[in-house]
């Protein structure tokens, strides 16, 4: 899904001189150079408080305007970002000025009182407020009642709380106050500015002034996920930009990342030229990448002994990728997984690894440590090997018409196999041979290549890889207590997800994990014998317990009430607000499939084995249920379950409720077991 | 000399800057050191059999503290804890708590002996020193925290030792004789006070007392090994589990620098009285906005109200300072609070007795311990034991309200908390009732147990219509009623959260039970003012497929629409600690239209339960095509000890499975 974009050029006059890199947060160190060497400025001033005149519309307002039912409003939000360098110190200077009205006791008591963050990097100054009444009589912030506390001190690094409280406020008043943030030692460099904030805005403006320099870096900004707002040209070399009408967020369950569904901003510098277009420029990017990256998979003695040996014998492409690739993902360490037996002592005294033999040798590395010798590994193969970046579906939705590199964060392995690129990510222990972790399916991958890159969409696994079976062979009595064994199997990312969880805790944890699980929709459940099997793989992930379960079946005078799909038994919808701000992502798709025997009591018989119905929802879902009897008086109920979409639009909500309300309401068929020999 | 109990909740409070913090932590370790003596030979103790299944283990917890002539206080702590899994490498983790006035730690280090027998050593420039602010806006308490959990690896055994210097203003201090609650295996505190001093110990919740010897001025109890205190679900507070010792010393007559010594509650109230009464003010703006407040209230009650309203109302904001000189315990000026509209709860207090005060009424501030009822011990006088602060008015015989209760010697007293600002006045909040509140009334001043709401008084009630379609198809029509302090949860919820936010919580509410419901309509009517002693709900909604239709001609639903999955805290069949159970009422009334040619063939057994800690009735009849079922359940506020468990088990064993039963209609 395209983000709603604008990119917007703030350059000043001066030329593009040569491209650089943009950054992921931080100034890169080439520039911090040529800011200490070549730029001198003085520092901008903090001005004296400068309150905007107050309407009187706004005093006498007892409703907000933007969303219903706000606690609070801000009528303004303003943000003047300013980049400069002092004493060979780069700056972001960010003056805020926040006016806020507001209409409940609930938005006293969540606004009312103010805590900042200052740091080192970050210094809070100048802060200034004041609450304005209802009939206009004005209560300033005294300077007393700011209150500075260092809350963490350690290690060289001090964080401090400047905390006020806005003076009598009172639902009905205004509150507003500013105060400068000083980011030292950076710039507004791959900063991301919020656009939205937890209550609803009137208007939020951002300007900006960039640093001012000969070396051609020039500021851009992107706003993501809003309308396209104007920039304006203001006095004093500022540039201005404003969104109107801004709800506050609101978290809903799966939604996408947050910078895929919030407004905000990023800024960034950059020497590219400004006439690239968006091929041009990730063909640039593409070069740089195999420039950087290609010594850091070269083939030396030790790989290309360690290919031979691990490939000895072995003539399939697809087998020598899949032996390399294995290797790389169970021999070597990932010193960053929670598993990983380093201190962080000793994460930090180690060397890096500076080439893939390093990583060979030590049998551990980073993620990217273990990415470059799997490209390594295939290079000594014989493939064609190259990084690639990729998209992360947990972090961004990335498109190519938006040329910063900034929003194709991660790096993974493409290798050629006939005319095809693969991918592969071995850090990710628990991605088998062939897969990807689900944040790295159906992304685009830019191949690093010094003259023809490419983007490739990485692939979207099958709804049946990511499978959850389910098992139960169960007997009821008469009094309603079901007994017996249960089993569930976790394939793919459902796998994955559930090993992330659980391979680093105690067995007694794991035990816990699965009581849990089972109880929490079953109460009253008994569980013996727990246990999860191949937590480290391979293979899926198998969760087994004996179960004891009275009152599962409801009992009358005449009849046993029974629910076939035990698994699904306590479980709520899946969705159950009426309405949907955003739109609706699953991570994966997956596939559910249940088996349950269930050996009625002595002489009971099912009236009817009507089933519930099986449904199917075009390029959504499909819904199989089937219940048969067995020989010896035994119940056969079957379920499969197929979720194959990934993003729908908020407006297909209700629709893609529905479906789940069908699922849950064919869950909850009940049969009715009699005794014909009674009542 | 801190409660542990204090300590770790803030400490998990700050969980998220232990997590900042952890990195940094590790980082600075020194090389591979020797750990001290006392640590190797707590480290050799072999742990009990029946304590290897516990995350860790207390080996070793002894305090050594030495007061002087001045009453200053010298705290060394030695704790060495066997760390036997991995959930008890969280535990590998020291703090001490201080004030930035003068305290001072003067050495924190420690150790961890991995499996191997590799030490690493933290010294003190590796302590971390975290503001204890939390949700205060200033306070001048910090802690200084080791935090080893990434070294202490299963199999490790994490040892601390620290100084704490400190000059209290209390010749008392309490400690806790199992961290955490953790088995323990040697707790030792040894005390030494200037020769002719006299220590007057207390103790608490001791199964068994502990061993004391004492020689000349220094004073030692020793005790373990100590069982894990266990979780469960509606145990009474680990205030009234884990064993504790108070120990309040005497100066020698003549000796007074040491601060002020407490032999009774009067002294307490004494010395706390003057700290408060000499802040209320009765004159200027107080007396200005007494008077406004006061226009148009008539009666007593509503002059009473029209105060109590005003403190609510004033915005709840804790700055703490001076805390060793009293500032813990002195309310700021009257006249401060009210321009600024914000105070702490004794702020609030204060206001309010101002207030009053100008209006000619009389009034106490009250000491007590907020949260935890269980807290407070009549038989050791201190004013360390609270750390929340109510007033008490002084009332005609005419008002009559839960909060009111009569004292021989101050007379007719109606509680009340300003700092709650839902609780009406008349209620008490939930978590102060019963709770011991010491009324400083000078050297009147008395400790006793603030009254409670009986369960008839804190009442759901509950009236549902609902109409079932020939498809299964429901429409429902649900109204409450809520009072008392029930009312009071109710107004709460809805106070804390936004228009959207409220009808989501209900729309869940009802989607819980009745699966894929649309809310067609949602009425509140909040308490009276904001805080009434009453608060309604109505709320309409549908459902498509509530009922299950079989063969065309048996309808299967479960009569018990909404809250039928309450969820049995009571499920598990062990249970060590006694239970706690909270006063509670509910009532409920169902009326089901039937669809037409339907009857009922089959209902929920009636069910009529009467035990000493509560009633259950339910039942459901049909006739003239309808049906109708009505429950009740009344809980009291009692403990039930574990021998009566089981009986408590299967009382609401009973009560979950009649309200999952199904009625079954049929068509004939």
């Amino acid at each position: 899904m395209l983000p709603s974009l604008l990119f917007l050029d703030l350059r000043p006059s001066h030329p593009a001189i040569s491209s650089c890199e943009e950054g992921s947060g931080a100034l890169p160190a080439r520039l911090l150079v040529l800011v200490h060497v070549l730029c001198l400025a003085l520092s901008p001033a903090v001005e004296a408080a400068d309150w905007k005149p107050v309407d009187p519309a706004d005093l006498r307002a007892e409703q907000p305007s933007v969303e219903a039912g706000a606690d609070a409003e801000a009528l303004f939000w303003e943000v003047r970002v300013q980049d400069e360098v002092s004493g060979q110190v780069p700056k972001s200077h960010l003056d805020h000025y926040l006016r806020l009205k507001i209409f409940t006791e609930r938005g006293v008591e969540q606004f009312g009182t103010v805590r900042l963050g200052q740091s080192k990097d970050i210094r809070i100054l100048a802060i200034r407020g004041r609450t304005i009444q209802p009939d206009g009589s004005v209560i300033e912030l005294d300077g007393d009642s700011v209150f500075e506390q260092d809350s963490a001190k350690g290690f060289g690094v001090t964080l401090t709380d400047k905390t006020f409280v806005m003076p009598a406020v009172k639902p009905g008043a205004i509150i507003e106050y500013q105060w400068r943030e000083t980011r030292l030692e950076q710039f507004a460099h791959g900063a991301e500015f919020d656009l939205q904030r937890e209550f609803p805005v009137r208007r939020v403006t951002y300007y900006l002034k960039p640093w001012s320099n000969d070396q051609g870096y020039d500021m851009r900004a992107l706003v993501f996920n809003a309308e396209q707002p104007p920039f304006q040209h203001e006095p004093g070399g500022w540039q201005s930009v404003s969104l109107e009408n801004v709800a506050a967020f609101r978290e809903e369950p799966h939604m996408p990342p947050g910078l895929a569904v919030r407004p905000w901003m990023l800024t960034y510098y950059t020497r590219d030229h400004q006439d690239l277009s968006p091929q041009e420029y990730w063909k640039r990017h593409a070069k740089r990448l195999w420039d950087v990256h290609k010594k850091r998979f070269k083939v030396n003695r030790a790989v290309r002994d360690k290919t031979a040996e691990l490939l000895e014998g072995v003539k399939s492409p697809q087998e020598k990728l899949r032996i390399l690739y294995d290797f790389c993902r169970r021999e070597i360490e990932n010193i960053h997984d929670d598993t990983a037996d380093l201190s962080q002592r000793e994460l930090e005294e180690r060397d890096a690894n500076k080439k893939p033999e390093d990583t060979l040798e030590e049998g551990r590395g980073t993620g990217y440590d273990i990415t470059m010798l799997f490209l390594a590994l295939g290079e000594a193969a014989g493939f064609e090997a190259r990084p690639a970046a990729v998209g992360n579906s947990a972090f961004f939705f990335f498109d190519p018409q938006v040329a910063v590199s900034y929003l194709l964060p991660n790096m993974t392995a493409a290798v050629q196999v006939g005319q095809e690129w693969r991918f592969f990510h071995p850090p990710a222990r628990y991605a088998p041979f062939g897969t990807l972790p689900w944040f790295h399916e159906g992304q685009l991958a830019l191949i690093a290549d010094p003259d023809e890159p490419a983007f490739v969409r990485t692939p979207v696994s099958s709804p049946q890889r990511s499978f959850t079976r389910r098992s139960a062979d169960l007997s009821l009595d008469e009094e309603g207590t079901l007994e017996g064994h249960i089993r569930i199997e976790f394939g793919g990312h459902q796998g994955a997800r559930r090993r992330e969880i659980h391979d680093a805790s105690e067995e007694s944890e794991r035990r816990d994990a699965l009581l849990e699980m089972l109880a929490g929709r079953l109460p009253g459940i008994e569980v013996s014998a727990p246990a999860m099997e191949r937590i480290g793989g391979p293979g899926s992930l198998v969760y087994t317990a004996r179960i004891r379960l009275p009152g599962f079946a409801q009992v009358t005078g005449k009849r046993l009430f029974l629910q076939p799909a035990f698994f699904q038994q306590g479980q709520n919808p899946r969705f159950t607000a009426a309405e949907r701000l955003h739109p609706i992502y699953f991570h994966h798709t997956w596939m559910d499939e249940d088996i349950v025997r269930i050996k009625l009591p002595e002489g009971y018989e099912a009236s009817s084995l009507e089933s519930p119905g099986s449904f199917r929802a075009p390029e959504v879902c499909e819904y199989m249920v089937s219940l048969a009897m067995e020989a010896d008086n035994t119940l056969v109920y079957k379920r499969r379950f197929i979720f194959k979409g990934l993003l729908f639009p908020a407006e297909s909500y209700s629709s893609l409720k529905d479906v789940f309300d069908m699922v849950h309401t064919r869950d909850s068929h009940t049969l009715i077991l009699r005794h014909p020999e009674r009542n | 000399m801190q409660e542990t109990r204090l300590h770790m909740t803030l400490l998990l409070r700050r969980t998220g800057w232990l997590v900042l913090f952890c990195f940094c932590a590790s980082l600075g370790l020194g090389a591979a050191d020797k750990a001290p003596a006392w640590l190797e030979q707590a480290a050799a103790l072999e742990i009990r059999e029946e304590w290897k299944e516990e995350p860790a283990v207390v080996l070793l917890d002894h305090k050594f503290i030495t007061v002087d002539e001045r009453g200053k206080t010298t705290v060394r702590r030695r704790l060495a804890i066997s760390v036997l899994n991995r959930q008890g490498t969280r535990r590998a983790s020291e703090n001490v708590v201080y004030l930035t006035e003068g305290e001072k730690v003067q050495a924190m280090e420690a150790w961890v002996i991995r499996p191997g027998g590799e030490v690493r050593r933290y010294k003190e420039k590796e302590a971390l020193d975290l503001s204890l602010a939390d949700n205060d806006i200033y306070n001048e308490a910090r802690m200084k925290i080791v935090v080893a959990s990434d070294e202490a690896v299963p199999g490790s055994v994490f040892g601390c030792e620290w100084v704490l210097e400190q000059k209290t203003i209390f010749t008392q201090f309490s400690e806790y004789l199992q961290e955490r609650g953790m088995a323990t295996a040697d707790f030792n505190l040894r005390l030494m006070v200037p020769a002719g001093w006299r220590v007057e110990p207390t103790l608490f919740n001791m199964k068994q007392e502990p061993r004391f010897e004492s020689e000349g001025n220094i004073y030692r109890w020793s005790a373990g090994p100590l069982d894990p205190i266990p979780s469960e679900p509606s145990s009474p507070s680990i205030s009234a589990l884990v064993p504790r010792i108070a120990l309040s010393y005497f100066p020698a007559s003549g000796a007074s620098a040491a601060g002020p010594s407490f032999a009774s509650w009067n002294d307490v109230s004494s010395w706390l009285t003057r700290l408060n009464d000499s802040q209320v003010e009765d004159s200027g703006e107080v007396a200005q906005a007494s008077s406004r407040l006061l226009t148009g209230a008539g009666d007593e009650w509503s002059r009473l109200q029209a105060l109590a309203r005003h403190a609510q109302d004033v915005n709840y904001v804790s700055i703490q300072t001076g805390i060793r000189r009293g500032g813990g315990y002195r309310p700021r000026n009257a006249s401060e609070v009210l321009s600024k509209n914000y105070g702490d709860c004794k702020d609030k207090t204060n206001l309010l007795r101002s207030l009053l005060k100008s209006a000619g009424i009389e009034s106490y501030a009250v000491a007590i311990y907020a949260g935890d009822p269980d807290y407070v011990r009549e038989e050791w006088p201190s004013p360390q034991q609270f750390n929340h602060a109510v007033s008490a008015i002084r009332v005609s015989p005419g008002i009559e309200a839960p909060a009111v209760t009569e004292h021989a010697g101050l007379g007719r007293l109606l509680f009340f908390d300003p700092t709650d600002n839902v609780t009406p006045l008349g209620l008490l909040p939930e978590t102060l009732q019963g709770a011991p509140g010491l009324v400083l009334a000078g050297e009147k001043g008395v400790l006793m147990e603030l009254p409670t709401v009986p369960a008839e008084d804190n009442i759901l009630r509950r009236r549902i219509e609902a109409r079932l379609g020939l498809d299964g198809s429901l429409s429902a029509s649900v109204s409450e009623e809520s009072t008392g302090n029930v009312g009071v949860q109710e107004q709460k919820l809805f106070s804390r959260l936004s228009e959207p936010d409220y009808r989501e919580t209900i729309h869940d509410w009802i989607v819980d039970d009745v699966a894929g419901a649309q809310l067609d309509n949602l009425r509140t009517e909040p308490m009276q003012g904001g805080r009434g002693g009453r608060f309604k709900l109505q709320v309409d909604f549908t459902a498509s497929s509530y009922a299950q239709v079989m063969q065309s001609r048996i309808m299967l639903f479960q009569p018990i629409l909404v809250s039928r999955r309450d969820r049995n805290r009571f499920a598990s069949a062990d249970r060590k600690l006694p239970v706690q159970l909270e006063a509670q009422s509910f009532e409920e009334e169902t009326v089901f239209t039937l669809p037409p040619g339907f009857e009922a063939d089959e209902l929920p057994a009636s069910l009529q339960l009467s035990e000493s800690f509560g009633d259950y009735e339910s039942s459901c009849e049909s006739q003239a095509g309808e049906l109708r079922c009505r429950r009740s359940l009344t809980l009291k506020r009692m403990l039930i000890p574990v021998e009566n468990y089981d009986a408590l088990r299967l009382f609401f064993q009973q009560v979950q499975s009649v309200e999952q039963a199904p009625a079954v209609l049929i068509k004939h």
